[in-house]
């Protein structure tokens, strides 16, 4: 029975992004680290029933190209509103919505700024062990192709929507000694269109400070293969980047849990001329059940 | 369950894009202006010269092999720059070709045809202080935007193809096909592109009229002379919008 809910979701899902389906294929211009599942189930178990909503504000900055040749900079700000339901207590579902805010200046000072829903995602996690988990995802095509007044389409680093079914796997990992716990989890991602493979490994210590408030620091890494943009490689594509950061988590509430933190670059690998900046968050997860 | 499937079914439908603000940058847009024939009876797809000395020039065919179109900054002499082109080391990229803000390729221009102004394309510079525009003429390659099927152009720089007839003579056809590359430059006497000016208008002008002067279209290196000619007749007209 629950299966079969579960796939009635799925099928609801995919049925409904299917009929907003964009028209062309975009290569992905998000980068994003991190495990995405994570402000939404926790690392705690579910149990069977739990309803979580969760907001993540996201803030982050990133250039792309040669400066006074091609650099693009683009800064995001990305309002993710997400619905997780657990129909098992080792299953855990959540759909999630982005909306982006996204302003771009070009080398010739042009400035584009763009609000827009993003690609619908759905992901999973599957609790195999009291600390190990599997975790699945796919990203849907459903966010439109911005244009402007007069039609053409904007620059492909304003799109909203990486214009493909993006299907991700990944396994996360717990160790708990109570104050103190250890995450890890790696996510990888390979997208249908012109993106690359991106794998996001994440490691993250955390200290209960008190009952109501914890201390996170973590270490965030990404590797990305080169995109392809019709047909031919993007030069300033591919490459590994890491980033250190820190989270405060408070819980001011019972099933209410906010997280405040920020991740700052500190080994940048990534091919050809790419920059990325600062990265700074604000979640918020209730619970209903 | 259904809190979800509703969410979903809802969501996925809504899809919303507002582009909230779409400020221009600089823009340097250049176009071939419409060429002088001094017979506007003739038919479209002709060029009709009488010369001073009651020669007359029927042309059928005037290809030119505009290589590029470049801005120099007054800080950079452009032949100290390496094009993104060069830098990528004969390995094609995507947003490298055709990348470099300063440097547009034009192609072949077709001076019969375009019997209105026709653009070439806009280039899109980082704010700076610009010294010079240079037009640079060189033999087609494979790729060369606007490449002519019906004519071998690879190598040349002009093709000129037509009939000729002198004061009493009769028509007879000529054909001009040279290869010497050369450039040819304008003063833009420091205009700041950037926050205060945006846009800039480089137009591109010959004059038809002037490519046969002189020239005995029968004799050895008419090619050549007409090929000086043409770029004699050349200018660049430089226009702040």
């Amino acid at each position: 029975m629950t299966l079969a809910r579960a796939a009635a979701f799925l099928v609801a899902v995919a049925g409904a992004a299917a009929a907003a389906a964009p028209e062309r294929a975009r290569a992905c211009a998000a980068c994003s680290l991190g495990d995405p599942t994570l402000a939404a189930f926790g690392t705690e178990r579910p149990y069977e029933g739990r309803l979580r909503f969760t907001f993540e504000g996201r803030y982050r900055e990133d250039a792309v190209g040669e400066a006074r040749v091609d650099r693009v900079a683009l800064e995001e700000l990305r309002a993710e509103l997400g619905a997780a339901w657990a129909p098992a207590d080792d299953l855990f579902l959540q759909l999630a919505l982005p909306v982006l805010f996204r302003h771009l200046r070009e080398v010739n000072l042009a400035e584009t700024s763009l609000l827009a829903t993003g690609d619908l995602e759905l992901r999973a996690r599957w609790q195999l062990t009291r600390g190990l988990a599997a975790t699945a995802g796919v990203s849907l095509p459903t966010a439109p192709t911005a244009r402007r007044a007069d039609g053409s389409a904007l620059p492909r680093e304003l799109q909203p929507g990486s214009g493909s079914v993006d299907p991700s796997l990944g396994v996360a990992g717990t160790l708990d000694d109570y104050p103190l716990s250890l995450t890890g989890s790696a996510w990888l991602t390979a997208p249908t269109g012109d993106a690359g493979l991106s794998a996001r490994l994440s490691v993250a210590a955390q200290a209960q400070l008190a009952p109501a408030l914890a201390l996170r620091v973590a270490v965030d890494g990404r590797v990305d293969g080169k995109s392809t943009e019709h047909g031919v490689t993007e030069r300033d594509s591919g490459g590994a980047i890491a980033f250190i950061g820190a989270d405060v988590v408070i819980s001011p509430a019972t099933d209410l849990v906010l997280t405040i933190g920020g991740r700052a670059p500190v080994w940048n690998a990534l091919a050809g001329w790419h920059d990325e900046g600062v990265v700074m968050f604000v979640g918020v997860a209730y619970d209903i059940d | 369950m259904v809190a979800l499937a509703a969410l979903a079914l809802g969501a996925a439908p809504t899809r919303c894009a507002v582009v909230l603000d779409d400020a221009p940058g600089a823009e340097v847009r250049v176009a071939l202006a419409a060429p002088a024939w001094p017979n506007a009876d003739a038919p479209d797809d002709l060029g009709l010269v009488t010369l001073p000395s009651g020669a007359e020039v029927l042309v059928e065919r005037a290809l030119l092999s505009v290589a590029s179109v470049e801005l120099e900054p007054c800080a950079t002499a452009l032949r100290e720059r390496a094009t993104p082109r060069e830098r990528a080391a004969g390995v094609a990229y995507a947003h490298t070709e055709g990348g470099d803000p300063l440097r547009l390729d034009a192609g072949v221009v077709d001076w019969l045809l375009r019997r209105a102004p026709t653009a070439l394309g806009t280039l899109r510079p980082p704010p700076d202080t610009y010294c010079r525009v240079i037009l640079r003429v060189d033999g087609a390659v494979a790729g060369t935007r606007a490449m002519p099927a019906d004519v071998d152009f690879a190598g040349k720089t002009l093709v000129i193809d037509g009939f000729w007839r002198p004061v009493g003579g009769a028509w007879r056809p000529f054909h001009v096909a040279e290869t010497a590359a050369f450039d040819l430059d304008a003063p833009l006497d420091g205009v700041v592109l950037g926050a205060t000016t945006r846009a800039l208008a480089v137009n591109v002008a010959s004059d038809p009229s002037a490519w046969f002067e002189g020239v005995d279209l029968d004799a050895k290196g008419a090619g050549r002379a007409v090929l000086e000619r043409v770029r004699a007749s050349l200018s660049i007209g430089l226009e702040a919008p």
